[in-house]
């Protein structure tokens, strides 16, 4: 338990100074519209729901809530990632609008599957929340993509990068789901915890990242852009 | 711009490709491994740790496979974007666009090939600065050079002109002597000697030629107001044929539309014959009808008098009848004084027998007369009876026939009144058929009238062709004119052609003399005149 702990403070702390980090970077920029709050807004919402599963773990507050911090801090996080990686690619308001509600089902199921007291519900759930990612997939590499070809190429590469790193890490955690104590039980609850932990900090870590690093990784990618809504990635 | 996305998105493609074949490989040789070391280490440790190590196993795998990922998507993204955005710089410089933004806030690897593009970039444009500048010195040079050569040309071209301008025939001009080339001066000085004295040669022949130019002229204007004229009077015929065909057409029309209306007027004149002729025979038939009733009425007069003396008559009948019964009456009364007597006569005989018997035959005889006296006027008295009745006979049948006869008068007064209404309406209506007949007649009278202004019309329509045949005339007059006019300008043509047969002899005389080399210059100039005869 005391292992679990330290690594939910861990990652609490990392998310905490890349909260700061990427406030920092966000400032410096001109934005033109409110979307450069989301990469703070996700980081933010990630470091305080790992401090709450740090405390409750070590048994300091909200005890026995890790699974449903978690999956609060998902519910919330997820649809706003997608939202980011459509606003990049200036998708349609429906698009979006579809693609954050198939994420948030794909949370909500997850969450009775795995809090599920029969294998029906349990099974059932998995099954839903998996088709509902595969809907979401699904449309980012369709419609979504679809509206990314008239931007620049370089703006084209970080949608690719963000679309791609978030569909493949999204990927393991399902695998996991099985091999865990939810599933077959390969890995241990302890193990599931660990490895959830290092896939979130890398996803949001890194997808944040990248967003921010786009600024910084040729000076005119986004000068010439500007007018587009792909400047929000700043 | 397309060009460079694509092949951007190819070298993307080919690093995607590689690093999704190394994070494959990767998690491959890392499951061997840890399965390997499972199966190594499974049966040498307790087997309720069993499941902990194959867990913290796996999850090792999971963590590297997903570091690597991290690190390689990462990786790849950054170069591969970093390069497809070079690409497109390299594009827009290939372009021509050296101006382009290539500045990259990094001091890695790219950063520096950034910078080395740059600075090739910078190079390169240095190195057109330097071309083109030199490019700009050799085109002046060669403007330089070509400036001088166009300068002998147009010196050259110049004199050419003006030799040009000679050989036309102007001999004023001179060529300029005051040119860079020495050989060209030389040219120029000996041209304007030579074309002084060809100019004085010339001049002399000038006032001569310019004499003939002025007849020729003058001849000419002549001639061509002539053909003016001419012309005019051409048009002139035009117009004077062309009124005539259009009246003639006119004349024709009109001529047509008059035919029927004469048929009409002709019509109309029958008609209105007819119907005086009718009218007429009302009007007589009338007048014998008032005739008729005149002498009804003057008939009627005379039985109306008549009737009035037979009435007379039947009334004198009248009284004389009742005349004849005052007689009757007198008749009458005398009978019955008789009878009276008569009756004393009896008393008186009839005394005297009772008194005397002597007397007694007296007696008896006067009895008798007595009787017979008595039976007299007994008949008598019986005849006048008789004859007064039948006198009321007569006088009642009298008095009939008066009556009768005055009904006959009444009647025939009336008569004469119905046969004078009749004879006024039969005077009314030979008034009416007479205003008819009138009213016909002054329809017949204008008929006339109007088949006179027809007549006139058709008599001012000949007038008219024959205008119309004397304009023709008159045309051909005109082009006799003409003829006539033409046969002068003739004449004209062949006063020009003889100054021309002479001018021609002139230039003839004048180019023999001008065949000499270098006569031109002679002395004997008064009858070179080269191109005089050609100006005219």
């Amino acid at each position: 338990m005391q292992v679990e702990t330290a690594v939910f403070a861990a990652v609490a702390a990392l998310m905490g100074v890349s909260t700061v980090a990427f406030v920092a970077f966000s400032l410096l920029g001109d934005h033109e519209n409110e979307y450069f709050l989301l990469p703070p807004a996700i980081m933010s919402i990630a470091g305080l729901s790992y401090a709450g599963m740090a405390a409750s773990s070590g048994g300091i507050a909200l005890e026995g809530l890790v699974v449903e911090l978690r999956y609060l801090d998902w519910a919330l996080t997820t649809p706003l990632i997608v939202l980011h990686i459509a606003v990049v690619a200036a998708a349609p308001r429906k698009t979006i609008a579809a693609a954050m509600g198939a994420d948030a089902l794909m949370i909500g199921a997850g969450y009775a599957a795995t809090t599920a007291a029969t294998p029906g519900v349990k099974w059932g759930g998995f099954a839903v929340s998996s088709v509902a990612f595969l809907a979401v997939v699904y449309l980012l590499l369709t419609t979504v993509t679809d509206g990314v070809r008239d931007e620049s190429a370089a703006v084209q590469g970080t949608f690719r990068t963000l679309r791609d790193l978030t569909i493949a890490l999204w990927f393991v955690y399902p695998v996991i789901w099985l091999l865990g104590g939810s599933g077959v039980g390969v890995i241990s609850t302890a193990d599931y915890h660990f490895i959830v932990a290092v896939l979130d900090t890398t996803a949001k870590v890194g997808f944040t990242s990248i967003v921010t690093f786009s600024i910084t990784r040729v000076g005119d990618l986004f000068a010439e852009s500007e007018t587009t809504t792909a400047t929000t990635a700043a | 711009m397309t060009d460079t996305t694509t092949s951007g998105s190819i070298l993307t493609r080919s690093l995607n490709t590689k690093s999704f074949l190394g994070i494959a490989g990767f998690a491959l040789l890392l499951g061997v491994t840890v399965w390997t070391r499972w199966l190594s280490v499974r049966g040498s440790i307790p087997a309720e740790a069993e499941s902990a190590v194959l867990s913290a196993l796996v999850t090792t795998l999971f963590v590297a496979v997903v570091g690597a990922s991290l690190l390689t998507i990462t990786l790849v993204r950054d170069t591969a974007g970093a390069l497809g955005f070079l690409n497109e710089k390299a594009a827009r410089i290939e372009a021509g666009e050296f101006d382009v933004n290539l500045d990259a806030p990094r001091y890695d690897e790219v950063g520096r090939l950034f910078a080395a593009v740059r600075s090739m970039r910078d190079a390169i444009a240095t190195r057109i600065d330097e071309l083109e500048t030199a490019q700009r010195e050799a085109e002046a040079a060669r403007a330089e050079a070509e400036r001088q050569a166009e300068s002998l040309a147009a010196s050259a071209e110049r004199m050419s002109e003006t030799f040009d301008a000679a050989a036309d025939g102007d001999l004023s001009v001179r060529a300029d002597e005051d040119v860079d080339a020495e050989a060209l001066a030389t040219i120029a000085a000996s041209f304007n000697d030579m074309i002084a004295d060809v100019e004085a040669t010339v001049e002399g022949v000038r006032s001569f030629a310019a004499e003939v130019d002025e007849a020729s002229t003058e001849i000419d204007d002549t001639a061509r107001r002539l053909a003016s004229q001419g012309d005019d009077v051409v048009e002139a015929i035009d117009g004077i044929a062309d009124n005539a065909g259009d009246q003639y057409d006119t004349v024709r029309d009109a001529s047509g539309e008059l035919s029927d209306l004469s048929a009409s007027i002709e019509e109309i004149a029958s008609s209105s014959d007819e119907v005086a002729t009718k009218s007429a025979n009302a009007a007589e038939i009338g007048n014998a009808g008032n005739d008729a009733a005149t002498e009804a009425v003057t008939e009627m007069e005379a039985i109306r008098e008549r009737t009035a003396a037979s009435i007379e008559k039947v009334e004198q009948l009248e009284s004389e009848m009742d005349r004849i019964g005052e007689i009757v009456t007198l008749i009458d009364d005398i009978a019955e004084q008789t009878n009276i007597l008569a009756l004393n006569a009896n008393i008186e005989a009839a005394r005297a027998g009772g008194g005397g018997g002597a007397g007694g035959d007296a007696s008896e005889g006067f009895e008798v007369v007595a009787n017979e006296v008595k039976s007299l006027a007994e008949e008598t008295a019986e005849k006048t009876d008789e004859i007064e009745t039948r006198i009321e006979t007569l006088q009642s049948t009298a008095s009939e026939t008066v009556s009768e006869m005055r009904e006959t008068g009444e009647r025939v007064e009336r008569g004469v009144e119905t046969i004078d209404d009749s004879a006024e309406l039969l005077l009314e209506m030979v008034d009416t058929v007479e205003d008819a007949n009138d009213g016909v007649q002054s329809i017949s009278k204008a008929t006339d009238e109007q088949a006179t202004a027809t007549e006139e019309t058709v008599a001012m329509m000949d007038e008219v062709a024959e205008l119309s045949e004397a304009s023709t005339a008159e045309a051909a007059d005109a082009a006799e004119l003409v003829e006539e006019q033409n046969d002068d300008l003739d004449a004209v043509s062949d006063r020009i052609d003889d100054l021309s047969r002479r001018t021609r002899r002139l230039r003839e005389r004048l180019e023999s003399f001008d065949g000499g080399d270098g006569a031109v210059a002679g002395p004997d100039a008064a009858g070179s005149v080269p191109g005089a005869a050609d100006d005219d």
